[in-house]
């Protein structure tokens, strides 16, 4: 008999996920290297669209298997004759080269030059972030609840059969088990006594047998020294064997009564009697049997509750100068740093906000695609944007709930008078923060700028505040790295510089 | 449908119970023709109302094509089955099936490798194989949701009958294979690793998965498991050690060990068999055996070995695999078309996918020449293929048995002429590897048809050299030489245990068997040692030994090794063997 199963409707399980994440694991530094790359490479857009294609390294996945070197000898059997014995042809391109059975599980015959895999975002930067660090992270707040997170929380009588809890269905089972045993051992021997007496009445000479107040071993002995005298004037069949030696012992006295006595007794109700207790046995039995089935009041199942969970949130607040002295491809390089920073957040917390503020001599919050491609006139104050930063974090995100970060990117001019507003407005702004990033972006080889030089020295003070000079994608993501290292956080008494 | 051919079939017994199905749907006869026209094998089927409530009845289409086949396969072709499970399948999970040789086994990267390839093949050329079956029980079958309703019904016959009955009858399947523990030992390994994960950590486990995987080709045993030897069998094996000490020599100990004083010259009289030697699976044979390896990795290769050892017969069986699955296809398919199950567009159809099975490229393809620039013939050497081999073998085998040539006759005297083709089909599917059916069963017929000829020469040349045909007294060198191409043996390194120094250094010392003068790929081969080294913590050394017995060539772990190979190259040393 054939089963059929039909798996076309099936939803699309990663049942590979699991192979794929140890394959990822296995070649992680080639996932780094490809994600630098395309970090660095990709235009301002693509960055996250889509993900990264991995060439498969050789090395780490080879799968070296017993085979055959090439043999002195070539000999093997061909299709397609054209020729006569004795003919001499040319070396055919496959098979010829390659002896006999080299080819099979060939590690190196396995064309892994073109080879890839593609890594999904989600991937790549779980391996990417595997082991950097957020300093400073964590306030937790369980007040406004957005995650909610399932937790156990007792047990039902109702539910999915995978939830099903089989250590307490069975101990609910087992402790009924024992209740009703006792009660139909109980009930069968009342059952028995009651014959015993009908039969005594009709030979009075049987002893008597008055089991009250007795205790457990008084019965047995009882019932068996009854048994025993019984034994001289009847012949027993069958001789019965039960769990419970006191059931034994009565049923094999009852046993021997019927046998010996049945034509005796004559009073049709003490036959009617007799008849229903005897067919009343079996029902008591089956009581204590189905005392050791699973029933369905048995069944008992986890239960889990939507609670709220306790969530970390996070804002992080972009600042970019965007007047006409910052090129597209600054732009870019900011772009790299603020990608990977915001995603590294949204890796650590549950809740991420993203704040934009461009500034010329005026701040002003935007979305996204103005912040990296809008383009407006004039100079720069930085101070502005500082005021707005500061303002949007007093109108919107609490410091007592919320972790707030924040990455500027600049090329470092400033008006040459706004620096003591700066300042002023950093000393007020970041010990309210968990970190704050600052990007110069020029070229290494000049002096840094006085707004660079400004940051700095702020850094001995405040160890929250890190800054840096770079020039391109790349140079940004080495940055990234050096503001968050693997294994936890950087000396916090030295700036970190790249 | 063929007037006369529809006239026997309609007389035979199993056609009666085909009717008697079909008799209980509303239009039953047509119901496969109908699901053709419509390009859709979700057709309802429709039972009479007085079956409606017949449990065992059919409900869908594919079920209903299905029984059907099974009463051909089974009562016409007589073959016999292991229960089927069909599984109809979208391209990722196809894509799934392809990569784990048994599905919902253990998690490794190997396997997350394979299946991105597999992918990236998918993604550029959108094919993908119709049918995987895999041998348990029931035997698993994945077919492809994109298959065509004939293209269908071809592959339920193909595999679930065809491929099945191949693992339920042949020798070697019988022997060495276990389908209905398969499944369970694969999920007992998985439990296993998913629990030393959590307590080993993920990079221990994997280390020892590796080895596992490395040890390919030398985790199988070559011999069916063995048999309980009975109590006079011991006796005389023990009588025959008495008389014939040389045969079972002592083992050497501490006890008596005499390489002090005059005899320490000899040392090749010293020397006694290990009593494993020859094992060839040489997986278990450190989990038995290698000191100081934990019981959870012990079990790990345990597991994998079985595992693999139920592929073993897969390797040695391709063509007779499929050739029969072919041949059982062919017949349930033209036996349909022959009752008028299918119309004359299905069987065009399924022709057409036939012949595009057992298609053979021919060896040569017109290229200008470079010189004269006209087109001609030239030999590239394509491969051979296993279906249109196998095939035409068991194709061959029914027309010598019902029409035979004088030269069959010749040929195959045993049973040339004398009919009844199915019983002697299954005779040999049931007793043959692909060695044995090429040396026995290749009739000239065949090799006339794809043209079969030796090539010879040294691989450095520029050239081979034909050295036989298919011309008469070329037939028996080329059929030898195939069945040779399919030996096991010659395309997998035969590697057994020679000896294991557990009262020295605990060196494990491998045997290779040279066949042809071929020798081992060093660089695989060092890597193995080296894998080997790092599980059992102990030196391993590979010696290669000609049929003289003497060592012609050797690999150790760690390179620097201090070993001797040739030390008992001496007459005890053949003895022994």
């Amino acid at each position: 008999m054939t089963i059929f199963i039909d798996r076309r409707h099936e939803p699309v399980r990663h049942k590979f996920g699991k192979d794929k994440a140890r394959f990822l694991r296995r070649i992680r530094d080639a996932v780094k290297k490809a994600v630098q790359d395309k970090v660095a490479d990709s235009p301002l857009a693509g960055i996250d669209k889509g993900g990264v294609k991995v060439p498969i390294p050789r090395k780490t996945t080879q799968e070296p298997v017993i085979h055959h070197a090439q043999g002195p000898v070539f000999r093997k059997v061909f299709p397609g004759n054209l020729y006569d014995v004795g003919d001499v042809v040319p070396i055919p391109p496959s098979g010829g080269g390659g002896g006999k059975g080299g080819k099979e599980g060939d590690p190196d015959a396995e064309d892994d030059e073109d080879a890839f895999v593609w890594v999904s975002e989600d991937e790549f930067l779980d391996i990417f972030f595997e082991g950097r660090t957020l300093p400073d992270m964590n306030k937790l707040h369980a007040s406004s609840v957005s995650v909610m997170d399932r937790q156990r929380f007792g047990h039902t009588t109702k539910g999915p059969s995978h939830k099903m809890d089989m250590s307490v269905t069975n101990q609910k089972r087992k402790g009924e088990a024992l209740v009703l045993n006792k009660t139909s051992e109980r009930r069968i021997l009342k059952n028995l006594l009651e014959q015993y007496q009908i039969y005594r009445t009709y030979r009075p000479d049987l002893p008597e047998l008055d089991l009250d107040g007795k205790s457990k071993t008084e019965t047995l002995e009882a019932i068996r020294e009854v048994l025993g005298g019984l034994q001289s004037q009847f012949t027993l069949s069958a001789n019965h064997a039960y769990k419970n030696p006191t059931l034994t012992a009565m049923f094999n006295c009852v046993e021997m009564l019927e046998e010996g006595l049945a034509h005796e007794v004559t009073d049709p109700e003490d036959v009617h009697r007799l008849e229903v207790l005897r067919k009343r046995i079996p029902e008591q039995k089956k009581t204590a049997e189905n005392a050791k089935k699973f029933q369905s009041h048995h069944l008992t199942y986890r239960f889990d509750k939507e609670q709220p969970k306790p969530s970390a949130k996070a804002v992080m607040i972009c600042k970019m100068d965007v007047s006409a002295s910052m090129s597209q491809e600054d732009k870019n390089t900011a772009k790299a740093f603020f990608w990977l920073v915001s995603k590294f957040l949204e890796n650590n917390y549950d809740e991420v906000d993203v704040v934009f503020i461009s500034h010329t001599t005026t701040a002003m919050e935007v979305d996204e695609q103005e912040f990296f491609y809008g383009k407006r006139t004039g100079g720069t104050l930085v101070s502005s944007c500082l005021e707005k930063e500061l303002e949007i974090i007093k109108d919107r995100y609490d410091p007592s709930e919320w972790n707030i970060y924040s990455a500027q990117a600049s090329d470092g001019d400033n008006s040459y008078m706004d620096n003591d507003r700066v300042e002023e407005l950093m000393r007020e702004i970041l010990p309210i923060q968990q970190s704050s990033y600052f990007m110069e972006v020029r070229d290494q080889t000049w002096e840094i700028s006085d707004l660079h030089e400004l940051y700095q020295s702020l850094t001995h003070e405040f160890p929250q505040l890190k800054t840096a000079t770079v020039n391109s994608p790349g140079e940004a993501v080495e940055a990234f790295k050096s503001f968050f290292p693997v294994g936890g956080q950087a000396p916090a008494h030295e700036p970190a510089m790249v | 449908m063929r007037k006369d051919a529809y006239e026997i079939e309609s007389q035979k017994p199993y056609f009666q119970t085909v009717k008697d199905l079909l008799d209980k749907y509303e239009d039953g006869w047509n119901i496969f023709i109908k699901a053709h026209e419509e390009k859709d094998y979700d057709i309802p089927v429709i039972r009479k109302p007085e079956f409606e409530d017949d449990p065992y009845l059919p409900d869908s289409w594919l079920e209903l094509a299905d029984r059907v086949i099974s009463i051909i396969a089974h009562e016409k072709l007589q073959l016999e089955t292991n229960p089927n499970r069909i599984e109809i399948v979208r391209a990722d999970q196809m894509l799934d099936a392809y990569v784990r040789p048994v599905p919902d086994g253990p998690s490794h990267w190997s396997y997350g490798k394979r299946r991105a390839i597999e992918q990236q093949q998918y993604d550029a050329r959108k094919h993908l194989a119709y049918e995987i079956i895999i041998n348990s029980n029931p035997a698993l079958a994945y077919c492809m949701d994109t298959n065509s309703p004939v293209m269908q019904m071809l592959v339920f016959a193909h595999a679930s009958y065809g491929h099945n009955a191949v693992y339920k009858n042949n020798f070697l399947f019988e022997n060495f294979s276990d389908p209905d523990t398969i499944m369970a030992v694969n999920q007992r390994l998985k439990a296993l690793i998913d629990e030393c994960e959590d307590k080993y950590g993920v990079d221990e486990v994997e280390q020892v998965l590796d080895f596992c995987h490395a040890m390919r080709f030398m985790d199988t045993n070559d011999k069916p498991p063995k048999r309980h030897i009975g109590k006079k069998e011991l006796e005389a094996k023990k009588t025959k050690a008495r008389e014939f000490p040389y045969l079972n020599p002592p083992r050497k100990s501490v006890f008596n060990d005499k390489s002090e004083g005059a005899d320490a010259t000899n040392d090749n009289a010293d020397y006694t068999a290990h009593p494993a030697q020859g094992e060839r699976n040489i997986l278990t044979f450190i989990a038995d055996n290698v000191g100081h390896l934990p019981r959870w990795k012990r079990e790990i290769m345990h597991l994998s070995s079985i595992v693999s050892q139920n592929f073993v017969p897969n390797i040695r069986t391709k063509v007779l695999n499929e050739g029969f699955a072919c041949i059982t296809h062919y017949q349930v398919m033209e036996t349909m078309f022959d009752i008028g199950l299918m119309d004359a567009s299905m069987h065009g159809e399924f022709r057409q996918s036939h012949a595009g099975v057992t298609y053979q490229p021919p060896g040569t393809v017109m290229k200008p020449n470079p010189y004269t620039g006209e087109e001609e013939e030239v030999f590239v050497g394509s491969d051979i293929n296993i279906y249109a081999l196998g095939f035409a073998i068991f194709e061959d085998i029914k027309r010598i048995c019902d029409d035979p040539t004088e030269e069959d006759l010749r040929w195959f005297p045993h049973f040339a002429g004398k009919g009844n083709w199915e019983e002697m089909a299954l005779h040999v599917m049931e007793s043959n590897t692909d060695e044995t059916l090429v040396q026995q069963y290749l009739s000239p017929t065949v090799m006339r048809k794809f043209k079969y000829f030796l090539l010879e020469g040294e691989p450095e040349d520029e050239f081979l050299t034909v050295s036989a045909i298919h011309a008469d007294e070329g037939f028996k060198r080329v059929r030898e030489q195939l069945a040779a191409d399919y030996r096991l043996s010659d395309k997998i390194p035969k590697i057994s245990v020679r000896d294991y120094q557990e009262e020295t250094d605990r060196c494990l010392v491998l045997q290779h068997d040279v066949i042809d003068d071929q020798p081992l790929d060093p660089k695989s081969t060092r890597q193995i040692l080296q894998m080997i080294h790092a599980q059992t913590k102990t030196p391993v050394v590979i010696e290669s030994v000609d049929a003289d017995g003497d060592v012609v060539d050797y690999h150790a772990s760690p390179p620097d090794y201090d070993y001797e190979p040739h030390r008992r190259t001496s007459l005890h040393y053949d003895l022994a063997r």
